[in-house]
Protein backbone atom coordinates (compact mmCIF):
# COMPACT_ATOMS: atom_id res chain seq x y z
CA UNK A 1 0.00 0.00 0.00
CA UNK A 2 3.20 1.93 0.20
CA UNK A 3 6.10 2.62 -1.61
CA UNK A 4 7.42 -0.63 -1.38
CA UNK A 5 4.96 -1.63 -3.83
CA UNK A 6 5.87 -0.51 -7.11
CA UNK A 7 2.57 0.01 -8.20
CA UNK A 8 0.38 0.63 -4.96
CA UNK A 9 -3.08 -0.15 -5.72
CA UNK A 10 -4.30 3.38 -4.18
CA UNK A 11 -7.00 4.96 -6.17
CA UNK A 12 -7.80 7.45 -3.50
CA UNK A 13 -6.10 8.54 -0.05
CA UNK A 14 -7.97 11.03 1.99
CA UNK A 15 -7.59 12.53 5.41
CA UNK A 16 -10.19 14.49 6.38
CA UNK A 17 -10.64 17.20 9.61
CA UNK A 18 -14.33 17.74 10.11
CA UNK A 19 -15.09 20.68 12.66
CA UNK A 20 -16.83 20.83 15.65
CA UNK A 21 -18.34 24.15 14.12
CA UNK A 22 -18.95 25.33 10.88
CA UNK A 23 -16.91 28.32 9.39
CA UNK A 24 -18.81 30.75 8.07
CA UNK A 25 -19.67 31.02 4.36
CA UNK A 26 -17.67 34.33 3.77
CA UNK A 27 -14.86 32.74 5.08
CA UNK A 28 -14.83 29.48 3.31
CA UNK A 29 -14.28 31.52 -0.01
CA UNK A 30 -11.52 33.47 1.55
CA UNK A 31 -9.84 30.18 2.36
CA UNK A 32 -10.69 28.28 -1.04
CA UNK A 33 -8.47 31.72 -2.60
CA UNK A 34 -5.68 31.30 -0.14
CA UNK A 35 -4.78 27.68 -1.90
CA UNK A 36 -4.91 28.83 -5.36
CA UNK A 37 -1.03 28.60 -5.58
CA UNK A 38 -1.51 24.81 -4.49
CA UNK A 39 -4.12 23.87 -6.50
CA UNK A 40 -5.00 26.54 -9.43
CA UNK A 41 -8.07 24.53 -10.47
CA UNK A 42 -10.95 25.59 -8.99
CA UNK A 43 -14.82 23.78 -8.82
CA UNK A 44 -17.66 24.85 -6.92
CA UNK A 45 -19.25 22.52 -4.81
CA UNK A 46 -23.12 22.64 -4.09
CA UNK A 47 -25.32 20.98 -1.58
CA UNK A 48 -28.42 18.54 -2.92
CA UNK A 49 -31.17 18.24 -0.78
CA UNK A 50 -33.47 15.14 -1.03
CA UNK A 51 -37.00 15.39 -0.48
CA UNK A 52 -38.84 12.55 -0.19
CA UNK A 53 -42.77 12.56 -0.53
CA UNK A 54 -45.90 11.33 -2.29
CA UNK A 55 -44.84 12.25 -5.46
CA UNK A 56 -41.47 9.91 -4.72
CA UNK A 57 -38.09 11.66 -4.73
CA UNK A 58 -36.70 14.80 -6.03
CA UNK A 59 -33.73 16.66 -5.74
CA UNK A 60 -32.87 20.63 -5.23
CA UNK A 61 -29.78 22.09 -5.39
CA UNK A 62 -29.74 24.57 -2.89
CA UNK A 63 -26.53 26.72 -2.80
CA UNK A 64 -22.73 26.88 -2.80
CA UNK A 65 -20.99 24.79 -0.24
CA UNK A 66 -18.27 24.68 -0.63
CA UNK A 67 -14.70 24.27 -3.66
CA UNK A 68 -12.65 21.42 -4.46
CA UNK A 69 -9.55 22.54 -5.93
CA UNK A 70 -6.84 20.81 -8.17
CA UNK A 71 -3.51 20.79 -8.85
CA UNK A 72 -2.56 21.07 -13.05
CA UNK A 73 -2.61 17.18 -13.34
CA UNK A 74 -5.73 16.92 -11.35
CA UNK A 75 -4.88 13.99 -9.17
CA UNK A 76 -3.86 16.13 -6.00
CA UNK A 77 -7.31 17.63 -4.36
CA UNK A 78 -8.20 19.70 -1.87
CA UNK A 79 -12.04 20.16 -0.26
CA UNK A 80 -12.58 23.11 1.60
CA UNK A 81 -16.53 23.28 3.22
CA UNK A 82 -17.59 25.02 6.04
CA UNK A 83 -17.50 21.97 7.85
CA UNK A 84 -14.39 20.25 6.86
CA UNK A 85 -11.30 19.89 5.19
CA UNK A 86 -10.02 16.96 3.02
CA UNK A 87 -6.71 16.95 1.16
CA UNK A 88 -6.95 13.64 -1.66
CA UNK A 89 -4.50 12.00 -3.90
CA UNK A 90 -5.45 10.21 -6.25
CA UNK A 91 -3.09 7.50 -7.89
CA UNK A 92 -0.54 7.16 -9.02
CA UNK A 93 0.46 7.49 -4.99
CA UNK A 94 3.82 9.20 -4.09
CA UNK A 95 3.87 7.68 -1.39
CA UNK A 96 3.08 8.75 2.62
CA UNK A 97 5.86 10.89 3.39
CA UNK A 98 4.99 13.43 0.19
CA UNK A 99 1.36 12.73 0.56
CA UNK A 100 1.08 13.85 4.45
CA UNK A 101 3.88 16.78 3.86
CA UNK A 102 1.07 18.05 1.76
CA UNK A 103 -1.39 17.43 4.66
CA UNK A 104 0.75 19.17 6.73
CA UNK A 105 0.97 22.20 4.48
CA UNK A 106 -2.33 22.21 3.55
CA UNK A 107 -3.27 22.01 7.37
CA UNK A 108 -0.86 24.71 8.45
CA UNK A 109 -2.82 27.17 6.16
CA UNK A 110 -6.37 25.95 6.76
CA UNK A 111 -5.59 26.85 10.15
CA UNK A 112 -3.88 29.96 9.86
CA UNK A 113 -7.14 31.08 8.05
CA UNK A 114 -9.37 29.68 10.24
CA UNK A 115 -7.71 30.31 13.67
CA UNK A 116 -7.96 27.30 15.96
CA UNK A 117 -10.89 25.18 15.73
CA UNK A 118 -11.70 22.39 17.63
CA UNK A 119 -12.05 19.12 15.49
CA UNK A 120 -15.27 16.41 15.49
CA UNK A 121 -13.29 13.54 13.61
CA UNK A 122 -10.33 12.96 12.02
CA UNK A 123 -10.36 10.21 9.17
CA UNK A 124 -7.79 8.60 7.20
CA UNK A 125 -9.47 6.80 4.28
CA UNK A 126 -7.77 4.62 1.73
CA UNK A 127 -9.58 3.11 -1.93
CA UNK A 128 -7.67 0.60 -3.09
CA UNK A 129 -8.70 -1.64 -6.56
CA UNK A 130 -7.17 -4.54 -6.89
CA UNK A 131 -7.00 -5.43 -10.60
CA UNK A 132 -6.42 -9.00 -11.54
CA UNK A 133 -5.92 -10.32 -14.75
CA UNK A 134 -7.29 -13.25 -16.24
CA UNK A 135 -5.94 -15.99 -17.35
CA UNK A 136 -5.65 -17.71 -20.59
CA UNK A 137 -9.35 -18.47 -21.50
CA UNK A 138 -10.67 -17.56 -17.55
CA UNK A 139 -12.87 -15.19 -16.88
CA UNK A 140 -13.51 -15.74 -13.70
CA UNK A 141 -11.55 -15.64 -10.67
CA UNK A 142 -11.89 -16.83 -6.56
CA UNK A 143 -11.63 -13.44 -4.81
CA UNK A 144 -10.28 -14.73 -1.70
CA UNK A 145 -7.88 -15.97 -3.79
CA UNK A 146 -6.80 -11.95 -3.47
CA UNK A 147 -8.36 -10.39 -0.64
CA UNK A 148 -9.26 -12.26 2.68
CA UNK A 149 -12.84 -10.09 3.13
CA UNK A 150 -15.56 -11.67 1.33
CA UNK A 151 -19.11 -13.03 2.67
CA UNK A 152 -19.50 -16.30 3.90
CA UNK A 153 -22.32 -18.09 1.82
CA UNK A 154 -23.38 -21.30 1.53
CA UNK A 155 -21.88 -23.52 -1.08
CA UNK A 156 -25.48 -24.78 -2.02
CA UNK A 157 -25.92 -20.86 -3.75
CA UNK A 158 -23.18 -21.61 -6.45
CA UNK A 159 -20.50 -19.32 -8.14
CA UNK A 160 -20.06 -16.03 -6.37
CA UNK A 161 -20.84 -13.32 -9.50
CA UNK A 162 -20.57 -10.28 -7.19
CA UNK A 163 -20.42 -8.90 -3.64
CA UNK A 164 -19.98 -6.48 -0.85
CA UNK A 165 -18.77 -6.07 2.73
CA UNK A 166 -19.01 -3.89 5.05
CA UNK A 167 -17.71 -3.80 8.52
CA UNK A 168 -17.18 -1.14 11.37
CA UNK A 169 -14.77 -2.50 13.34
CA UNK A 170 -13.01 -0.80 16.89
CA UNK A 171 -9.46 0.02 17.30
CA UNK A 172 -8.93 0.28 21.17
CA UNK A 173 -5.17 1.48 20.92
CA UNK A 174 -6.46 4.22 17.99
CA UNK A 175 -9.38 5.18 20.01
CA UNK A 176 -10.97 4.87 16.38
CA UNK A 177 -13.69 3.01 14.26
CA UNK A 178 -12.11 1.71 10.82
CA UNK A 179 -14.76 1.00 8.54
CA UNK A 180 -13.75 -2.05 5.88
CA UNK A 181 -15.30 -2.04 2.46
CA UNK A 182 -14.73 -4.83 -0.27
CA UNK A 183 -15.95 -6.07 -2.98
CA UNK A 184 -16.74 -6.36 -7.03
CA UNK A 185 -16.40 -3.55 -8.72
CA UNK A 186 -15.95 -2.81 -12.60
CA UNK A 187 -12.35 -3.10 -13.94
CA UNK A 188 -11.23 -0.36 -15.76
CA UNK A 189 -9.07 -2.77 -17.48
CA UNK A 190 -9.87 -4.97 -20.89
CA UNK A 191 -9.70 -8.74 -19.37
CA UNK A 192 -9.12 -8.07 -15.59
CA UNK A 193 -11.31 -8.49 -13.29
CA UNK A 194 -11.37 -5.85 -9.99
CA UNK A 195 -11.78 -6.01 -6.06
CA UNK A 196 -12.21 -2.80 -3.90
CA UNK A 197 -10.21 -2.71 -0.72
CA UNK A 198 -11.47 0.42 0.78
CA UNK A 199 -10.38 1.07 4.63
CA UNK A 200 -11.36 4.31 6.97
CA UNK A 201 -10.26 5.15 10.36
CA UNK A 202 -11.75 8.05 12.23
CA UNK A 203 -11.95 8.91 15.39
CA UNK A 204 -14.82 11.30 16.84
CA UNK A 205 -13.37 11.29 20.33
CA UNK A 206 -10.41 12.63 23.10
CA UNK A 207 -9.58 14.64 19.66
CA UNK A 208 -6.25 16.01 19.82
CA UNK A 209 -5.14 19.81 19.80
CA UNK A 210 -2.13 20.10 19.08
CA UNK A 211 -0.83 20.20 15.93
CA UNK A 212 1.93 17.65 16.81
CA UNK A 213 -0.45 16.03 18.09
CA UNK A 214 -2.52 15.52 15.55
CA UNK A 215 -0.07 14.29 13.42
CA UNK A 216 0.89 12.01 15.94
CA UNK A 217 -2.57 10.37 15.40
CA UNK A 218 -2.12 10.03 11.71
CA UNK A 219 1.08 8.62 11.66
CA UNK A 220 -0.26 5.84 14.16
CA UNK A 221 -3.61 5.36 11.83
CA UNK A 222 -0.91 5.34 9.15
CA UNK A 223 0.59 1.87 10.70
CA UNK A 224 -2.29 0.43 11.63
CA UNK A 225 -3.98 0.92 7.98
CA UNK A 226 -0.87 -0.64 6.51
CA UNK A 227 -1.34 -3.45 8.63
CA UNK A 228 -5.08 -4.20 8.18
CA UNK A 229 -4.31 -3.29 4.51
CA UNK A 230 -1.89 -5.83 4.45
CA UNK A 231 -4.01 -8.47 6.61
CA UNK A 232 -6.46 -8.53 4.39
CA UNK A 233 -4.06 -9.31 1.25
CA UNK A 234 -2.88 -13.08 -0.11
CA UNK A 235 0.51 -13.43 -1.85
CA UNK A 236 -1.26 -13.66 -5.09
CA UNK A 237 -2.16 -10.22 -4.73
CA UNK A 238 1.14 -8.82 -3.46
CA UNK A 239 2.40 -10.07 -6.64
CA UNK A 240 0.39 -7.93 -8.13
CA UNK A 241 1.51 -4.81 -7.37
CA UNK A 242 5.40 -5.21 -7.35
CA UNK B 1 -39.36 14.66 5.24
CA UNK B 2 -36.26 16.54 3.89
CA UNK B 3 -32.93 15.51 4.63
CA UNK B 4 -29.57 17.36 3.29
CA UNK B 5 -26.74 16.10 2.31
CA UNK B 6 -23.53 17.65 0.85
CA UNK B 7 -23.12 14.92 -1.85
CA UNK B 8 -24.55 13.94 -4.97
CA UNK B 9 -27.55 11.10 -4.84
CA UNK B 10 -25.43 8.66 -6.88
CA UNK B 11 -21.55 10.10 -7.34
CA UNK B 12 -19.24 7.45 -8.78
CA UNK B 13 -15.76 7.27 -7.38
CA UNK B 14 -12.89 7.16 -8.53
CA UNK B 15 -12.90 3.63 -7.59
CA UNK B 16 -16.15 2.90 -9.29
CA UNK B 17 -17.25 2.12 -6.29
CA UNK B 18 -21.23 2.71 -5.42
CA UNK B 19 -20.51 4.50 -2.05
CA UNK B 20 -24.41 5.46 -1.51
CA UNK B 21 -25.14 2.38 -1.43
CA UNK B 22 -24.98 -0.22 1.21
CA UNK B 23 -22.93 -2.72 0.14
CA UNK B 24 -25.26 -6.19 0.18
CA UNK B 25 -28.26 -4.51 -0.25
CA UNK B 26 -30.24 -3.21 -3.04
CA UNK B 27 -30.46 0.49 -3.50
CA UNK B 28 -34.39 0.61 -2.84
CA UNK B 29 -34.10 -0.71 0.41
CA UNK B 30 -31.33 1.46 1.84
CA UNK B 31 -33.39 3.33 4.47
CA UNK B 32 -32.28 7.11 4.22
CA UNK B 33 -30.67 7.00 7.84
CA UNK B 34 -28.43 4.07 6.95
CA UNK B 35 -27.39 6.73 3.91
CA UNK B 36 -27.08 9.36 6.14
CA UNK B 37 -25.05 7.43 8.72
CA UNK B 38 -23.11 5.74 6.13
CA UNK B 39 -21.80 9.17 4.79
CA UNK B 40 -21.11 10.71 8.40
CA UNK B 41 -19.14 7.79 9.19
CA UNK B 42 -16.33 7.85 6.60
CA UNK B 43 -13.83 10.11 5.34
CA UNK B 44 -15.74 12.06 2.21
CA UNK B 45 -14.33 10.57 -1.29
CA UNK B 46 -13.36 13.47 -2.50
CA UNK B 47 -12.88 12.83 -6.11
CA UNK B 48 -16.45 13.02 -7.46
CA UNK B 49 -17.99 15.49 -4.98
CA UNK B 50 -20.74 17.27 -6.23
CA UNK B 51 -19.91 20.65 -8.17
CA UNK B 52 -21.89 23.69 -9.47
CA UNK B 53 -23.70 22.72 -12.83
CA UNK B 54 -21.11 23.13 -15.63
CA UNK B 55 -20.79 26.95 -16.99
CA UNK B 56 -22.33 26.87 -20.67
CA UNK B 57 -19.00 28.75 -21.50
CA UNK B 58 -16.72 27.12 -23.82
CA UNK B 59 -13.75 27.58 -21.79
CA UNK B 60 -15.90 25.56 -18.75
CA UNK B 61 -16.36 22.96 -21.08
CA UNK B 62 -12.99 22.19 -21.99
CA UNK B 63 -11.48 22.57 -18.41
CA UNK B 64 -14.16 20.03 -17.56
CA UNK B 65 -13.43 17.71 -20.04
CA UNK B 66 -9.53 18.14 -19.52
CA UNK B 67 -10.13 17.50 -16.09
CA UNK B 68 -12.14 14.15 -16.48
CA UNK B 69 -9.56 13.25 -19.01
CA UNK B 70 -7.26 13.74 -16.09
CA UNK B 71 -9.04 11.74 -13.12
CA UNK B 72 -9.71 8.96 -15.85
CA UNK B 73 -6.11 8.56 -16.42
CA UNK B 74 -5.67 8.90 -12.25
CA UNK B 75 -8.11 5.83 -11.70
CA UNK B 76 -5.61 3.67 -14.04
CA UNK B 77 -2.10 5.70 -13.68
CA UNK B 78 -0.60 2.49 -11.44
CA UNK B 79 -0.62 0.56 -14.47
CA UNK B 80 0.96 3.99 -16.69
CA UNK B 81 4.85 4.40 -16.16
CA UNK B 82 5.40 7.91 -15.42
CA UNK B 83 6.78 9.18 -18.64
CA UNK B 84 3.71 7.83 -20.07
CA UNK B 85 1.67 10.03 -18.24
CA UNK B 86 3.03 12.86 -17.89
CA UNK B 87 3.59 12.76 -21.86
CA UNK B 88 -0.11 11.78 -22.14
CA UNK B 89 -1.21 14.88 -20.00
CA UNK B 90 1.12 17.37 -21.95
CA UNK B 91 -0.56 16.41 -25.16
CA UNK B 92 -3.79 16.57 -23.51
CA UNK B 93 -3.47 20.48 -22.41
CA UNK B 94 -1.77 20.96 -25.70
CA UNK B 95 -4.97 19.62 -27.63
CA UNK B 96 -7.77 21.10 -25.72
CA UNK B 97 -5.80 24.77 -25.62
CA UNK B 98 -8.54 27.00 -26.07
CA UNK B 99 -6.43 29.44 -28.51
CA UNK B 100 -5.99 27.01 -30.85
CA UNK B 101 -9.92 25.08 -30.34
CA UNK B 102 -12.53 25.10 -33.21
CA UNK B 103 -15.41 26.12 -31.58
CA UNK B 104 -17.74 24.21 -33.24
CA UNK B 105 -15.92 21.24 -32.19
CA UNK B 106 -17.26 18.98 -29.13
CA UNK B 107 -14.92 18.79 -26.35
CA UNK B 108 -13.53 15.21 -25.37
CA UNK B 109 -16.15 12.67 -24.84
CA UNK B 110 -15.07 11.17 -21.45
CA UNK B 111 -16.44 7.16 -22.53
CA UNK B 112 -14.32 7.68 -25.99
CA UNK B 113 -11.20 8.43 -23.95
CA UNK B 114 -11.87 5.66 -21.40
CA UNK B 115 -11.88 3.51 -24.44
CA UNK B 116 -8.59 5.08 -25.70
CA UNK B 117 -6.77 3.97 -22.07
CA UNK B 118 -8.79 0.89 -21.87
CA UNK B 119 -7.21 0.45 -25.63
CA UNK B 120 -3.78 1.87 -25.17
CA UNK B 121 -2.97 -0.22 -21.34
CA UNK B 122 -4.25 -3.39 -23.33
CA UNK B 123 -1.55 -3.18 -26.59
CA UNK B 124 0.77 -1.59 -24.39
CA UNK B 125 2.80 0.18 -27.40
CA UNK B 126 6.28 0.89 -26.22
CA UNK B 127 6.06 4.69 -28.44
CA UNK B 128 3.07 6.83 -27.27
CA UNK B 129 0.43 7.84 -30.28
CA UNK B 130 0.48 11.43 -31.28
CA UNK B 131 -3.17 12.65 -30.04
CA UNK B 132 -5.93 14.05 -32.68
CA UNK B 133 -9.69 14.80 -32.12
CA UNK B 134 -12.37 14.20 -34.11
CA UNK B 135 -15.28 17.10 -34.84
CA UNK B 136 -17.77 14.79 -32.56
CA UNK B 137 -14.95 14.49 -29.73
CA UNK B 138 -13.28 11.42 -30.16
CA UNK B 139 -10.34 11.01 -29.23
CA UNK B 140 -7.54 9.58 -32.39
CA UNK B 141 -4.21 8.25 -31.88
CA UNK B 142 -1.51 8.16 -34.46
CA UNK B 143 1.58 6.17 -35.04
CA UNK B 144 3.67 7.33 -37.71
CA UNK B 145 6.75 5.26 -38.80
CA UNK B 146 8.16 6.62 -42.05
CA UNK B 147 5.26 6.35 -44.84
CA UNK B 148 3.39 3.56 -42.51
CA UNK B 149 0.51 5.18 -40.73
CA UNK B 150 -1.87 3.84 -38.36
CA UNK B 151 -4.65 5.48 -36.84
CA UNK B 152 -7.64 4.64 -34.34
CA UNK B 153 -10.25 6.69 -33.71
CA UNK B 154 -11.67 5.44 -30.06
CA UNK B 155 -15.61 5.45 -29.52
CA UNK B 156 -18.07 4.46 -26.67
CA UNK B 157 -17.87 1.14 -25.19
CA UNK B 158 -14.76 -0.29 -26.20
CA UNK B 159 -15.45 0.50 -30.22
CA UNK B 160 -12.16 1.42 -32.43
CA UNK B 161 -12.24 2.68 -35.85
CA UNK B 162 -8.88 2.07 -37.22
CA UNK B 163 -7.24 2.68 -40.62
CA UNK B 164 -3.83 1.77 -41.72
CA UNK B 165 -1.29 1.66 -44.40
CA UNK B 166 2.20 0.44 -44.59
CA UNK B 167 5.01 -0.76 -47.50
CA UNK B 168 6.80 -3.37 -47.55
CA UNK B 169 8.85 -5.22 -50.38
CA UNK B 170 5.54 -5.94 -52.56
CA UNK B 171 4.17 -2.37 -52.40
CA UNK B 172 1.71 -0.38 -50.14
CA UNK B 173 -1.14 -2.36 -47.96
CA UNK B 174 -3.93 -0.41 -46.71
CA UNK B 175 -6.13 -1.73 -44.03
CA UNK B 176 -9.38 -0.51 -42.07
CA UNK B 177 -12.40 -1.75 -39.76
CA UNK B 178 -13.77 -1.41 -37.27
CA UNK B 179 -14.14 -3.88 -33.72
CA UNK B 180 -13.90 -3.93 -30.42
CA UNK B 181 -10.49 -2.70 -28.37
CA UNK B 182 -10.28 -6.64 -26.90
CA UNK B 183 -9.62 -7.43 -30.58
CA UNK B 184 -7.01 -5.17 -31.63
CA UNK B 185 -4.58 -7.06 -30.81
CA UNK B 186 -5.41 -9.83 -33.62
CA UNK B 187 -6.64 -7.55 -35.86
CA UNK B 188 -3.40 -5.89 -36.22
CA UNK B 189 -1.33 -8.95 -35.62
CA UNK B 190 -1.22 -9.25 -39.94
CA UNK B 191 0.37 -5.79 -40.31
CA UNK B 192 3.25 -6.51 -37.82
CA UNK B 193 2.57 -3.53 -35.62
CA UNK B 194 5.72 -3.60 -33.82
CA UNK B 195 6.81 -1.11 -36.85
CA UNK B 196 4.44 1.30 -34.78
CA UNK B 197 4.74 0.24 -31.30
CA UNK B 198 8.12 0.02 -30.78
CA UNK B 199 10.27 2.65 -30.36
CA UNK C 1 -23.85 30.45 -62.90
CA UNK C 2 -21.82 27.35 -64.54
CA UNK C 3 -20.18 25.24 -62.48
CA UNK C 4 -16.43 25.23 -63.48
CA UNK C 5 -14.32 22.27 -62.06
CA UNK C 6 -11.16 23.20 -61.14
CA UNK C 7 -8.61 21.96 -63.15
CA UNK C 8 -6.54 18.90 -62.67
CA UNK C 9 -2.63 20.95 -62.26
CA UNK C 10 -4.24 23.01 -59.83
CA UNK C 11 -4.20 22.83 -55.83
CA UNK C 12 -6.91 23.59 -52.90
CA UNK C 13 -5.73 24.34 -49.48
CA UNK C 14 -7.65 23.12 -46.48
CA UNK C 15 -7.61 24.65 -43.44
CA UNK C 16 -7.50 22.05 -40.64
CA UNK C 17 -7.60 23.17 -36.48
CA UNK C 18 -4.88 21.97 -34.34
CA UNK C 19 -6.88 18.60 -32.88
CA UNK C 20 -6.93 17.50 -36.95
CA UNK C 21 -3.50 17.49 -37.42
CA UNK C 22 -1.52 14.33 -37.08
CA UNK C 23 1.45 14.13 -35.26
CA UNK C 24 3.89 12.41 -32.99
CA UNK C 25 4.19 11.72 -29.54
CA UNK C 26 5.77 15.04 -29.41
CA UNK C 27 3.52 17.11 -31.08
CA UNK C 28 5.71 17.56 -33.92
CA UNK C 29 3.09 18.45 -36.94
CA UNK C 30 3.38 15.59 -39.44
CA UNK C 31 0.06 16.03 -42.07
CA UNK C 32 -3.83 16.24 -41.32
CA UNK C 33 -6.13 13.23 -40.43
CA UNK C 34 -8.71 11.75 -41.75
CA UNK C 35 -10.81 13.48 -40.11
CA UNK C 36 -10.17 16.93 -41.24
CA UNK C 37 -11.30 15.82 -44.33
CA UNK C 38 -14.47 14.56 -42.46
CA UNK C 39 -18.00 16.07 -43.90
CA UNK C 40 -19.98 17.29 -41.00
CA UNK C 41 -23.72 16.23 -40.17
CA UNK C 42 -24.73 19.70 -42.30
CA UNK C 43 -22.07 19.92 -44.67
CA UNK C 44 -22.84 18.15 -48.05
CA UNK C 45 -19.47 19.41 -49.83
CA UNK C 46 -15.74 20.06 -48.11
CA UNK C 47 -14.81 23.34 -48.19
CA UNK C 48 -11.55 24.32 -49.76
CA UNK C 49 -9.82 27.26 -51.40
CA UNK C 50 -8.53 27.34 -54.96
CA UNK C 51 -4.69 28.60 -55.14
CA UNK C 52 -4.42 29.71 -58.72
CA UNK C 53 -7.70 31.46 -58.68
CA UNK C 54 -5.21 34.12 -57.34
CA UNK C 55 -2.78 36.13 -59.52
CA UNK C 56 0.87 36.18 -59.67
CA UNK C 57 3.16 33.69 -59.01
CA UNK C 58 3.09 30.75 -56.96
CA UNK C 59 4.50 31.18 -53.89
CA UNK C 60 1.96 34.75 -53.91
CA UNK C 61 -0.87 32.36 -55.27
CA UNK C 62 -0.67 30.03 -52.19
CA UNK C 63 -0.27 33.59 -49.91
CA UNK C 64 -3.40 34.97 -51.23
CA UNK C 65 -4.94 31.91 -50.57
CA UNK C 66 -3.99 31.98 -47.07
CA UNK C 67 -4.71 35.40 -46.05
CA UNK C 68 -7.77 34.85 -48.08
CA UNK C 69 -8.56 31.79 -45.59
CA UNK C 70 -7.36 33.69 -42.35
CA UNK C 71 -10.29 36.71 -43.50
CA UNK C 72 -12.80 34.20 -43.85
CA UNK C 73 -12.42 31.74 -41.30
CA UNK C 74 -11.92 31.89 -37.46
CA UNK C 75 -8.32 30.22 -37.46
CA UNK C 76 -5.55 29.48 -34.90
CA UNK C 77 -1.92 30.02 -35.19
CA UNK C 78 -1.60 26.16 -34.48
CA UNK C 79 -3.83 25.10 -37.12
CA UNK C 80 -2.62 23.84 -40.39
CA UNK C 81 -2.94 25.07 -44.12
CA UNK C 82 -2.91 21.72 -46.07
CA UNK C 83 -2.25 21.90 -49.37
CA UNK C 84 -3.37 19.23 -51.78
CA UNK C 85 -3.57 18.43 -55.90
CA UNK C 86 -6.39 18.53 -57.24
CA UNK C 87 -5.92 15.52 -59.99
CA UNK C 88 -4.43 13.70 -57.42
CA UNK C 89 -7.66 14.34 -55.15
CA UNK C 90 -9.38 12.69 -57.77
CA UNK C 91 -7.37 9.89 -59.05
CA UNK C 92 -7.08 8.92 -55.43
CA UNK C 93 -10.82 8.83 -54.95
CA UNK C 94 -11.15 6.99 -58.68
CA UNK C 95 -9.22 3.94 -57.43
CA UNK C 96 -11.84 3.73 -54.57
CA UNK C 97 -14.52 3.57 -57.27
CA UNK C 98 -15.42 7.50 -56.00
CA UNK C 99 -15.91 9.80 -58.07
CA UNK C 100 -16.13 12.63 -56.69
CA UNK C 101 -16.13 16.89 -58.32
CA UNK C 102 -14.11 19.75 -57.41
CA UNK C 103 -15.47 23.10 -58.42
CA UNK C 104 -15.30 26.44 -58.02
CA UNK C 105 -18.54 27.52 -55.53
CA UNK C 106 -17.18 31.78 -54.61
CA UNK C 107 -19.04 32.53 -51.37
CA UNK C 108 -19.89 35.92 -50.17
CA UNK C 109 -16.92 35.91 -48.34
CA UNK C 110 -14.53 33.89 -50.01
CA UNK C 111 -14.24 34.25 -53.77
CA UNK C 112 -11.69 31.53 -54.51
CA UNK C 113 -13.56 28.95 -52.95
CA UNK C 114 -14.12 25.33 -53.61
CA UNK C 115 -15.98 22.58 -52.91
CA UNK C 116 -15.31 19.14 -53.27
CA UNK C 117 -18.67 17.46 -54.13
CA UNK C 118 -19.72 13.80 -53.69
CA UNK C 119 -16.86 12.88 -50.74
CA UNK C 120 -18.23 10.08 -49.16
CA UNK C 121 -19.21 11.37 -45.58
CA UNK C 122 -18.11 8.22 -43.59
CA UNK C 123 -15.51 6.06 -45.40
CA UNK C 124 -12.00 6.67 -43.21
CA UNK C 125 -10.26 4.11 -45.49
CA UNK C 126 -10.54 6.98 -48.36
CA UNK C 127 -10.26 10.11 -45.97
CA UNK C 128 -7.03 8.17 -44.78
CA UNK C 129 -5.83 7.56 -48.25
CA UNK C 130 -5.96 11.41 -49.16
CA UNK C 131 -4.59 12.50 -45.68
CA UNK C 132 -1.75 10.44 -46.52
CA UNK C 133 -1.49 11.13 -50.14
CA UNK C 134 -3.22 13.85 -51.44
CA UNK C 135 -3.21 16.39 -48.63
CA UNK C 136 0.81 15.97 -48.47
CA UNK C 137 2.08 19.54 -47.83
CA UNK C 138 1.19 20.99 -44.70
CA UNK C 139 2.36 24.42 -42.86
CA UNK C 140 0.81 25.57 -39.24
CA UNK C 141 -0.74 29.20 -39.81
CA UNK C 142 2.14 30.68 -37.46
CA UNK C 143 4.83 29.56 -39.56
CA UNK C 144 3.08 31.95 -42.62
CA UNK C 145 3.86 35.04 -43.33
Amino acid sequence: MENNYGRPPITEAVVEFRLLAPVDANLVQRIGTSFNSFYPRSEDLQEIEFQIGPAGAQTRRTGLVGFKRTNVDANEIVVIKAGSLNIAQLAPYPGWDHFIERVRRDWKLWRSKTNYRDLARIGVRFLNRIDIPHGAGEVTFVPKDYVLVGPAIPEAFGDLKAYHVNAVLRSEDLRADVTLNSGTVESPLLKHSSLLLDIDIGRIEDMPKKEDDIFEFLEAVRLEKNRLFEACLTEDSRKLFL
Amino acid sequence: MSTRFSVVSKPRPASGFPLTEIPGSTSGAISEKLVQDRYRSLSQSVSDAPKKESAATLEQKLFDALVNAKVSTSHVAMHLENEWRQRLFRQLDSLMAIEDWDASDAPLEGNSFSTFLRTILFLRPKRAPGLGMTSTGEIVAAWTRDQDRLTMEFGNADQVRWTLSRVDSGGRERAAGETYADRMEQVLAPYFPDRWFER
Amino acid sequence: MSVVNIPHEHHVIRYASWTKLRKDENDNVLGILPDALRLREVETSLSTTWIEWFDGPPQNQYLNAVEMIRRTMSVSPRGGMSKANVGNLRELCQTENVSIRIVHEPTDENDAHASIRRLPRDNLDLLELLAAEAFTETILNRDLP
